[in-house]
């Protein structure tokens, strides 16, 4: 396969395996030893809900509440992936409550109950690593998606250099991918955690981690992407485990988060989206879901307690940023964001994006698309969110190496303390969300559309938000002058930004401005039916005829004070 | 649990950092810090600090490093304009197990922010709260404060008295209570840390403002209009800064404002007293042996109101008094002159 040059990072993808032997991956001892695995995940939740849960009578009102939330879920919010036998699993359990709230059933009787629901969630979760589904994979998804780039738009530009395009010339992999590689190669374990804004992050993500040489990650998918039946052929075979978002109950809760904590403190790499759930809005996430990031912690904190003097094996937050220029679900997020925001309406999830057509047509839509990613990868953390130098180790913020097991100890002895890993699992949260905003790339096409917005916010300030997305297309008219101008100012802001370290931008941007805006105009979500921006050829013009998606992707740039800079 | 192994460790020898230290010896050992020898070595001799017998269990140290190195619980009770000084000898000592519960009741501003005038303005991430900058330049997450009606004086008269301890962490909570309680000394704990630590910062501007009417005899009435208008300006401030207007209703707030504005023994009552009394704050601040935070205070809420639009006659006016010469009497007269519509508001 041809090596393709990275983007900043001089490096040529994909690199070679950190870990050459399959057979070493802590994936792969995984799945070999699965079954006692899941035996002890399902333990571990029972032990955990049992020691809230001491009386039979706290557990009837466990059982209950899972209950009456899993019945609403059934009849409200029905999904294609939902196995045939969900209803009589839970009439059966329905039954059980009944009879056993009738006989004044006892704790062991409650506590029977409780881990049939645990073994049903367990075997939902699970998920699996299948060595030749792996190895096919590898070998097959480069090829198929070397055909899609090249059966397309791209023809006369590679002929003219003779030169086919791969999935490397399209998303550029960006960041301190080095330090990475190094601490899984001394034995450090990693948890990625990306961005999320489109389904195609999963698929990405995964692809990246490959182009990178690292070893398989556990990996929690969102329930609905398996419905897909060919993503979830591969999925079941590559380590994804499944996340569904619809259930908010305690013992699903419960089990999800001793699955993830296991495997951590086996060492797996792992890989969830923190947000929890694609962004609406297009902005980066301000807020991430605590569940699975709290597991970061417990695992950390247990790898420390089983060697409380010696030795003990590091876990490293990686987070990462992926930019696209062109978001395919763009219209139907930014619609839930403004419903949900603007009306605070009860939001029900949907189940798009369901059959295997639909995520076909999408991928090759996207490929086919002239459109670049950008995924970078941020410098690794602890998982206090403290940086780490070449060799893993943590330091403060005047540079001194930090011992980690000190935060878990109080006059040195080794605490276990549920209300202070929790805040520590706050602050672990809120420098995530510094690192996304850190890790951001700028793209021209999400310069444009920044300001574009911002001057049109300008030109009505009466208007609210609401009022102004509704706005007649014949509003929305920029002059090339009035953007290029904005451009301007908000570059220089950003420019002094990325000099500090603070924020990144797309080689394109620097260089010439107007070059850059074409191209931004250009390629802003180029395939949608509506434009967020176009150019009048005859006029000069710059024009819109989606204000909403104008919106979502001038969201990109959001937190950083750029509207001040107009 | 540990304090045979460890002492717990005070920063700031003045009489609240000592009173702190007698409070804290009555169930443990104390290592009590100074900045300067001299001063150590006369403790030491003396047993005497800020005017106040030692305990037998302090101990006086003048190392920062002796301090992190032998107390894991340390409570940092230094003026404002010092800490981030403190802090920076400190952090190369401190540890991620250390828990550091401060005492301090004033603002951080970044350097060169300092000294502005009536119309400057101040935005929230140009103030940092002692327990934020603990945060931003150490190791340590372990982070609490302390506020409440603490008259010094009274304290180290054995006299009873309670006190709030804001922090996000049961653990630091609990250590407090346990290192601090005592038949006299009665402790609570609060999530609410900002909250808490804004109360207690922002309640010394009424501290000074009550001195202004008592010196100049305007009577009682006048006092508590000033101090229940003043609350409602601090309230209204604190709604900007999203805290929770419960927190000034708690001994940080309310409590600690009834404490300081009635008595002679708050610094910062003195000072506005003194005022009064046709005084010059120059000279004021020179002849006091420690700082009054309130006067730094003022400057920063009023460069925060001005940000952010919010209406605070009664600041704006000790702000006037206080570093541009308007006359106390004449300023303070205006308070009548107020068009306010609505007793409470910010409920």
């Amino acid at each position: 396969m041809a090596k393709a040059q990275g983007a900043d990072s001089g490096l040529r993808f994909p690199l070679d395996q950190v870990i050459d032997n399959l057979k070493e991956w802590p994936l792969y001892q995984l799945s070999r030893d699965r079954e006692s695995f899941m035996r002890r995940v399902i333990a571990e939740a029972e032990q955990d809900l049992m020691s809230t849960h001491r009386t039979a009578a706290s557990l009837q009102s466990l059982v209950a509440t899972t209950l009456y939330q899993e019945k609403i879920r059934l009849t409200r919010k029905p999904w294609s992936v939902d196995p045939p036998d969900e209803k009589k699993f839970w009439t059966h359990v329905a039954s059980t409550l009944t009879r056993l709230e009738q006989e004044n059933g006892d704790q062991q009787q409650w506590q029977e109950l409780l881990a049939e629901i645990l073994q049903r969630y367990a075997k939902e979760i699970q998920g699996n690593f299948h060595m030749p589904t792996y190895r096919f994979a590898r070998l097959f998804l480069p090829v198929a998606f070397n055909r899609l780039l090249n059966a397309s738009g791209n023809r006369n530009f590679s002929r003219i250099f003779g030169n086919r395009l791969g999935i490397h010339d399209r998303v550029h992999l960006d960041g301190n991918v080095e330090r990475l590689r190094q601490i899984v190669k001394d034995g450090g374990t990693v948890v990625m955690v990306p961005t999320h804004f489109s389904n195609l992050d999963s698929i990405l993500v995964g692809y990246a981690i490959d182009a990178l040489g690292l070893p398989a990650f556990i990996y929690g998918a969102g329930l609905n992407l398996f419905s897909a039946r060919i993503l979830a052929f591969f999925m079941n075979r590559l380590g994804a485990y499944k996340v569904d978002r619809r259930k908010k109950n305690r013992i699903y809760l419960d089990a999800l988060k001793a699955y993830s904590t296991l495997a951590l403190e086996r060492g797996c790499h792992s890989l969830f989206f923190p947000g929890g759930t694609r962004s609406r809005s297009g902005a980066i996430e301000q807020q991430l879901k605590l569940g699975l990031l709290s597991t970061v912690i417990e695992a950390q904190r247990r790898m420390i307690s089983q060697s409380p003097t010696g030795e003990f094996k590091k876990i490293y937050i990686a987070p990462v940023v992926i930019n696209y220029n062109f978001v395919l679900e763009a219209p139907v997020l930014i619609k839930d964001h403004l419903q949900e925001v603007g009306r605070e309406r009860f939001f029900v999830e949907q189940d798009r994006y369901s059959s295997s057509g639909r995520i076909a047509r999408f991928i090759l839509r996207f490929f086919t698309a002239g459109s670049d990613i950008r995924i970078r990868f941020g410098d690794p953390m602890d998982i206090l969110g403290n940086p780490v130098d070449e060799q893993g180790q943590s330091l403060d913020p005047s540079g001194k190496a930090i011992d980690l097991r000190a935060y878990f100890q109080q006059g040195g002895v080794l605490i276990q303390d549920d209300q202070r890993d929790f805040e520590y699992t706050k602050i672990l949260s809120t420098r995530i969300v510094e690192a996304f905003h850190r890790y951001n790339t700028v793209m021209a096409t999400h310069l444009v559309a920044f300001c574009a917005f911002q001057l049109i916010k300008k030109r009505y300030p009466t208007l609210d938000l609401y009022q102004l997305l509704r706005l007649p297309v014949e509003d929305c008219i920029w002059t090339w002058e009035s953007l290029r101008e904005g451009a301007a100012k908000v570059m220089g802001h950003v420019n002094s930004l990325c000099e500090q370290g603070k924020l990144y931008r797309e080689p394109l941007l620097k260089g010439e401005l107007d070059k850059a805006l074409q191209h931004g105009i250009r390629n802003l979500g180029i395939y949608h039916d509506k434009r967020a921006l176009k150019l009048d050829k005859k006029t000069g013009l710059v024009l819109s005829d989606d204000l909403r998606l104008l919106y979502f992707y001038h969201n990109r740039m959001s937190g950083y004070g750029f509207e001040h800079d107009l | 649990m540990t304090s045979e192994q460890f002492p717990v460790g005070v920063i700031g020898a003045g009489s609240f950092g000592t009173a702190v230290a007698n409070l804290l010896a009555e169930n443990s050992p104390v290592l009590l810090f100074t900045r300067s020898p001299e001063r150590a070595e006369t403790m030491r001799n003396k047993r005497i600090s800020s005017g106040q017998n030692l305990h037998e269990q302090v101990e006086v140290t003048e190392s920062l490093q002796e301090v992190a190195e032998r107390c894991y619980l340390i409570f940092p009770i230094i003026p404002s304009e010092y800490f981030a000084d403190m802090l920076s000898v400190l952090k190369e000592h401190l540890r991620p197990d250390h828990i550091l519960i401060h005492g301090t009741k004033g603002l951080y501003v970044e350097p060169g922010l300092e000294h502005f005038g009536l119309d400057a303005k101040l935005y929230r991430r140009q103030v940092l709260t002692m327990t934020e900058l603990i945060l931003r330049d150490t190791v340590v997450l372990r982070v609490g404060c302390i506020h409440g009606p603490n008259l010094s004086a009274e304290i180290a008269r054995g006299l009873p008295a309670a006190t709030v301890i804001g922090s996000h962490f049961d653990q630091v909570i609990n250590e407090g209570k346990n290192a601090l309680r005592s038949p006299r000394f009665q402790v609570y704990g609060s999530y609410d840390v900002l909250g808490i630590e804004l109360a207690g910062v922002l309640k010394n501007i009424l501290a000074i403002g009550s001195g202004m009417v008592r010196g100049l005899e305007m009577g009682e009435n006048a006092r508590a209009l000033l101090m229940t208008r003043g609350l409602s300006e601090l309230i209204h401030l604190g709604k900007i800064l999203d805290i929770d207007p419960r927190a000034f209703l708690g001994l940080a707030g309310i409590g600690d404002i009834i404490a300081t504005c009635s008595s002679p023994l708050s610094r910062n009552y003195s000072v506005g007293f003194r005022l009064a009394k046709g005084e010059k704050l120059k000279g004021i601040i020179e002849s006091m042996e420690e700082t009054a935070e309130g006067v730094h205070t003022v400057q920063i809420a009023l460069g925060l109101a001005n940000a952010y639009k919010v209406s605070t006659p009664i600041i704006a006016m000790l702000h006037r008094i206080l570093f541009e010469d308007a006359p106390v009497g004449e300023s303070l007269q205006r308070l009548m002159s107020y068009r306010i519509s609505k007793d409470v508001d910010f409920l």
